[in-house]
């Protein structure tokens, strides 16, 4: 039904093959299961034709005999029955097991795979199917897993059983085949009905999911209030709703005049089946056999449907598990030749003629942008929204790649050297700090093992947050958030984005980013960051972006980007010499403090503004 | 028992046919299983008996009648259920958005309120807690009322029969009780360490770690951490499953015992009297698929009388929520005419719910008709909870605010907020037209208007680009076409929204902060003519903007530090006000000449 071809049998290689490396004992519980359940249910098909037989036969101690043939039915039903239902259980555990482990590794591919995938929404949109694959119980790799396990214990009743009716009646068994054919054409039929139109479902679920979404995110809580729009949302929500209602209705409806053929069918084999019973009754067959093969028959047409839901089900359900099989064969890091990045202190990087857009995008970020940052240089990088400032951190940092054109780090190109190289080269900071649920000592270095803790120390000092992590209990192993642990601390965004910056002291890598740092902090806040940058950058290269110009301060160079790229470049006193792009901004931005601390200067009345001069 | 009423109350007015749908599908099927019970032993006797082919005939046509019209009446209801099913299933979520939306503010912002949604939510969306509710509850109906007619025909035959499947039934109702016991045990135990396993494994998986994990190495840390919640969500699973797959094999034993047990002693009853008289063999077919079919009701009974209470404990978090008190904050009768003259805080103090520290502490100043007023203060000052404390969202512990003289409580709350406009620093968007987001009205909007404001704010070339123009759809969730915009975008549509509202006063809580620095600066020289006349309050980390203000209220430690112009606060060299001020001033000195 997709576009791609998929065949089912090496999936369902690759899955049983995994199955047996990680679950050793995995087949031979599947081999026990299938003698128990295989032979279980025959019991219950033959338990009235022993009774009854027996009693039919009469004769001497018909009492004696049938408690003896009781009993021993008994036996093998209570062996039989209890194994199969425990191995059952067993076996399903192992594929659940199995199955989150196959999650872990997809996590882990994710967070190795290229940058440039995880922003790119159709990698997702791709893939979205695949990992569904690996995280529920009920389809895809758990869901084939346990049907591939319970498949040869049905096989062994359905060869059985189907001797048996032939035994009786070749008819009865070609109707039974007739109506199971039927019931899994209608099915498919359905399947693709529903198939066809699940877009225009999705897109309906999708409006009823908005508002869904809307309602319940609290922090649209106070808007919804003050601009009343409570009224709006409902009429609109049932609306939506009322939609998708009429949507399901036509589905519903087609599938239930599909359904009258297997009622059609249905009422085939029941006529056969009790005409022939009947028959054959009448004609002199032990009614022991009439009940045997009524339940016989009934029997037969639960299991051929289920075994027919079971094939169509690892069908299509295997698809998923084959996109997912897929997926982790991906080449998604590229490989490329060592190139030792450990020796590089302050590096120098050069843009040269690059060219970017995002992947999917029409539009170019950079046209031939060159440019240089040089070793050991503080550099600001200012500019308007939207004019591409944090996608030159995403290419220098090898996150993204040129679309064409190049990037050289100390005259050697980065396309040449491994991502994980690269990324040693910087500790960089960004406006959205994310603090990860583990100990502060973790959330510094990034690591559980081989820390060193004079330097995680350092770090805090440096930022000025070893006071308040010694006021813990458990000082670095106190752990963050409390999405884990109850007792998690969190920090107020200050505090966070320290962190976040002891993290890049800690890891002392030769380059500096940071990126738009302080644009939720209060002033104070702000220029403890400011001086933590300062510190931070000793001997390094260093970048800082930000919208704010007072970044432009600490800075050696400033390099202003508008929508076209590259615009100003040079020292802020050159810059303001020039009189263009840069010294407007700054005007404009600086404008209401200064002529005020003019203002000021001219009631002298306050001594320390007095090195401000007016303009 | 009162939960299951309040609930069955919440779904019958929803949709009050789906409830009897459901009521007569499960006395059909109670129906079907009866008749086949029953009418197998007439066509037996016939056989071994009379012989008379009409009969038999009729008889055998009754037992394929029954069997195919059954299977014809669950296709209907399949096909009506499916569409209602749909239906509860979104309008039971949509009862709670409705709650949410009716609900006192102060409850969005209780961590208690935000857990015990979260909560409701996982039952509702995550375990489809009210679909299975109503089915189990459906089911509860089919097998009692199955039950009943299997009983009545086993009582027939005696009480020995019914005694030993009672003693049957009593051992796996143990057995299953002590599993779910069990069960609940483990669950509790497993489900914190499972979250933890799911935490992990979305750092692994969600886009906005990836760049940390990628240029701080950290993506080994987290694998490990993941696996290793595994191993031990394993662990546990592992024991559950083992005990589960007994107590199942146990109750297939007993189930087993109960079958052989009843062809053995209905058998004898065949052929003996012992027991009592002599019975056919019609009988036995009967008596025997009673017995048999009565177990297997009796346990899914049992099942789904369990699973509906443990649905019901499922569902306790969305009981709860659906009960919970509506806007006691909309107490006030008087209506408001407005326009706001004055606002005053006399003596206001405030502590969030549940938190220990006040947030606000003394607080008294008084702002008048026209004001453009800014607060200034550190992170968490309190300089947002003032601003909902006027919107009416919390209400202060002691003190009072009046508005025109009158505690703001006294007034009649949509008449109330109709005089009062904001932009929140977490200002929401809706996926409306542009328009609509600005108006807030479907139908009815001044277009000269929006357009107006657009120009002011902004927002009139990126208008223009758009094919649709101010008629654009915003985002991209509720329909893919929606166009999007850039946090400064939203931001500057956030603020003619604000505008539009014809309120007297009007709360801007750092409103420009994701804009660059010329449309900020932009923003703030417009604020005086865009605000017109209104009363007007601004909270800006951007020292400059209070520069425009007629007055600034300094709000240190939850405390007001000061209150006063501009120029006089900034002849306090100690001030808290002067401090922020120079540190953001310094940045901005002029050196070339």
């Amino acid at each position: 039904m997709e576009e791609q071809k998929y065949k089912t049998w090496p999936v369902v290689k690759r899955l049983v093959g995994n199955m047996r490396k990680k679950e050793p004992g995995q087949p031979a519980r599947v081999a026990a299961y299938t003698m128990a359940a295989g032979l279980y249910p025959f019991l219950a098909v033959f338990l009235p034709k022993i009774a009854i037989g027996i009693l039919e036969q009469g004769g001497e101690n018909t009492v004696g005999r049938l408690l003896a043939a009781m009993a021993v039915w008994f036996a093998a039903a209570a062996l039989l029955g209890y194994g199969s239902e425990y191995l059952n259980h067993m076996i399903q555990i192992k594929n659940m097991r199995n199955r989150v482990f196959y999650l872990v590794e997809l996590g882990d591919k994710l967070t190795t795979m290229d940058y440039k995938y995880v922003e790119d929404a159709g990698f997702w949109e791709k893939n979205k199917k695949a990992m569904s694959a690996g995280n529920n119980n009920a389809d895809g790799i758990e869901g084939v897993s346990n049907r591939l396990c319970t498949l040869p214990a049905l096989v062994v009743s359905l060869v059985g059983m189907m001797l048996l009716a032939g035994n009786l009646s070749p008819w009865i068994l070609l109707a039974l085949v007739l109506h199971v054919a039927v019931t899994m054409w209608v099915s498919a039929q359905n399947h693709k009905y529903r198939y066809a139109r699940k877009e225009q479902e999705a897109k309906q679920q999708r409006k009823i999911d908005y508002y869904y979404k809307t309602t319940h995110d609290f922090s649209f809580g106070k808007d919804i209030r003050i601009y009343n729009f409570r009224d709006r949302i409902l009429k609109n929500y049932q609306a939506e709703i009322e939609g998708l209602k009429a949507l399901t209705a036509r589905l519903a409806k087609h599938e239930y005049l599909l359904g009258l053929a297997g009622i059609a069918t249905l009422f085939l084999t029941n006529m056969l089946m009790y005409g022939i019973l009947i028959y054959q009754t009448y004609n002199g067959m032990p009614i022991s056999s009439f009940t045997m093969y009524i339940s016989l028959i009934t029997s037969l047409m639960a299991y051929m449907l289920k075994l027919g839901e079971d094939i169509s089900f690892i069908r299509n359900q295997g698809q998923y598990v084959g996109d997912f099989f897929r997926l982790m064969d991906e080449r998604l890091e590229d490989e490329k030749e060592e190139i030792r990045t450990e020796d590089i202190k302050a590096p120098e990087i050069v843009f040269e003629h690059v060219d970017f857009k995002y992947p999917g995008c029409e539009i170019y970020v950079y046209k031939d942008l060159n440019f240089t940052i040089h070793s050991g240089e503080r550099l600001a990088i200012v500019g308007v929204n939207g004019a591409g400032k944090s996608t030159l951190v995403k290419l220098m940092t090898g996150l993204f790649e040129p679309t064409a054109g190049h990037i050289y780090i100390n005259g050697t190109d980065i396309s040449r050297i491994r991502k994980k190289d690269l990324y040693r080269l910087y500790s960089a900071v960004f406006q959205d700090v994310n603090i990860l649920a583990f100990t502060i000592r973790e959330n510094v270095t990034g690591a559980s093992e081989n820390v060193d803790e004079q330097r995680v120390r350092e770090a805090l000092e440096k930022v000025g947050l070893w006071q308040k992590v010694q006021g813990f209990e458990k000082g670095l192993d106190q752990m963050m958030l409390k999405v884990v642990d109850e007792n998690g601390t969190d920090f107020s965004g200050g505090e966070r984005q320290k962190l976040s910056i002891a993290r890049g002291l800690y890891k002392d890598a030769p380059m500096v980013i940071m990126d738009e740092p302080t644009a939720a902090l209060d002033a104070l806040a702000e220029a403890e960051i400011y001086e933590s940058f300062s510190n931070m950058v000793e001997g390094k290269t260093a970048v800082y972006i930000s919208h704010r110009l007072a970044s432009t301060k600490f800075c050696d160079k400033i390099a202003l980007f508008d929508k076209d790229g590259l615009k100003e470049y040079g020292s802020h006193e050159e810059l303001m010499a020039k009189k263009g792009e840069y010294y407007h901004m700054f005007t404009v931005q600086g404008k209401y403090y200064r002529e005020d601390a003019v203002a000021d200067a001219a009631g002298n009345a306050i001594e320390t503004t007095e090195e401000v001069s007016a303009s | 028992m009162k939960k299951l009423i309040g609930f069955c109350r919440l779904a019958w007015k929803v949709s009050p046919t789906y409830i009897l749908l459901l009521i007569l599908q499960s006395l059909v099927a109670a129906c079907k299983l009866w008749l086949n019970v029953i009418l197998p032993k007439f066509l037996i006797e016939e056989l071994l008996g009379a012989g008379d082919v009409h009969t038999i005939l009729l008889l055998g046509g009754l037992i394929v009648l029954n069997n195919v019209a059954m299977a014809w009446l669950e296709k209907l209801f399949k096909r009506f259920l499916e569409v209602k099913e749909t239906y509860v299933h979104y309008a039971m979520n949509k009862l709670m958005a409705e709650k949410i939306m009716k609900l006192e503010y102060s409850y969005l912002e209780d961590p208690y309120y935000l857990d015990l949604k979260e909560k409701a939510v996982f039952a509702v969306s995550n375990q489809n807690a009210i679909s299975r509710l109503i089915i189990s509850l459906a089911d509860v109906v089919k097998y009692a009322v199955t039950l009943i007619g299997l009983v009545a025909i086993l009582a027939t035959l005696g009480p020995v029969l019914l005694a030993v499947l009672a003693v049957g039934i009593a051992v796996m109702l143990l057995l299953y009780r002590n599993m779910s016991k069990y069960v609940v045990m483990m669950t509790n135990e497993i489900v914190p360490i499972n979250r933890k396993f799911g935490y992990y494994l979305d750092l692994q998986m969600e886009k906005q770690y990836q760049k940390d994990i990628r240029l701080y190495d950290m993506g080994h840390m987290i694998t490990d951490r993941a696996a290793g919640f595994t191993e031990e969500t394993f662990e546990l699973f592992d024991q559950m499953y083992s005990q589960q797959g007994k107590t199942m094999g146990g109750i297939k034993v007993v189930n087993d015992f109960i079958a052989a047990f009843c062809y053995a002693y209905v058998g004898i009853r065949t052929i003996s009297d012992v027991f009592g008289s002599r019975i056919s063999i019609g009988d036995l077919t009967m008596y025997v698929a009673a017995a048999i079919n009565f177990t297997d009701v009796v346990v899914h009974f049992g099942e789904s009388l369990i699973g509906m209470m443990q649905v019901l404990a499922f569902l306790e978090p969305y009981m709860e929520f659906m009960a919970l008190k509506e806007e006691t904050a909309q107490s006030g009768k008087e209506p408001f005419t407005g326009p706001v003259e004055t606002v005053e805080f006399s003596h206001v103090n405030f502590t969030y719910p549940k938190a220990e520290k006040p947030v606000l502490r003394d607080v008294s100043f008084t702002v008048k008709r026209g004001e453009k007023i800014s607060i200034v203060g550190l992170n968490g000052a309190g300089k947002s909870t003032l601003v909902k404390l006027i919107c009416r969202m919390y209400r202060a512990d002691s003190g009072e605010i009046r508005i025109n003289g009158r505690n703001i409580y006294d007034y009649d709350y949509m008449s109330y907020m109709k005089e009062i406009s904001a932009v929140f620093q977490d200002y929401r968007l809706f996926n409306f037209t542009i328009a609509e987001n600005i108006s807030c009205k479907e139908a009815g909007a001044d277009t000269q208007r929006i357009n107006r404001l657009i120009d002011e704010v902004g927002m009139r070339e990126k208008v223009d680009s758009l094919k649709d123009g101010i008629n654009s759809r915003f985002g991209k969730e509720y329909d893919e076409n929606g166009i999007e915009m850039s946090g400064g975008e939203g931001q500057k549509i956030a603020i003619a929204r604000a505008l539009y509202k014809e309120a007297s006063m009007v709360i801007l809580d750092e409103p420009a902060s994701a804009l660059d620095p010329l449309a900020e600066a932009e923003i703030y020289e417009k604020f005086n003519s865009l605000v017109e006349d209104k009363t007007a309050i601004y909270i800006s980390h951007r020292m400059s903007s209070s520069v425009f203000c007629d007055r600034i209220l300094i709000i240190d430690g939850g405390s007001v530090a000061d209150y006063d112009t501009h120029e006089n606060l900034m002849k306090k060299p100690d001030s808290l006000y002067y401090k922020l001020f120079m540190s953001q001033a310094e940045n901005y000195k002029l050196e070339e000449n």
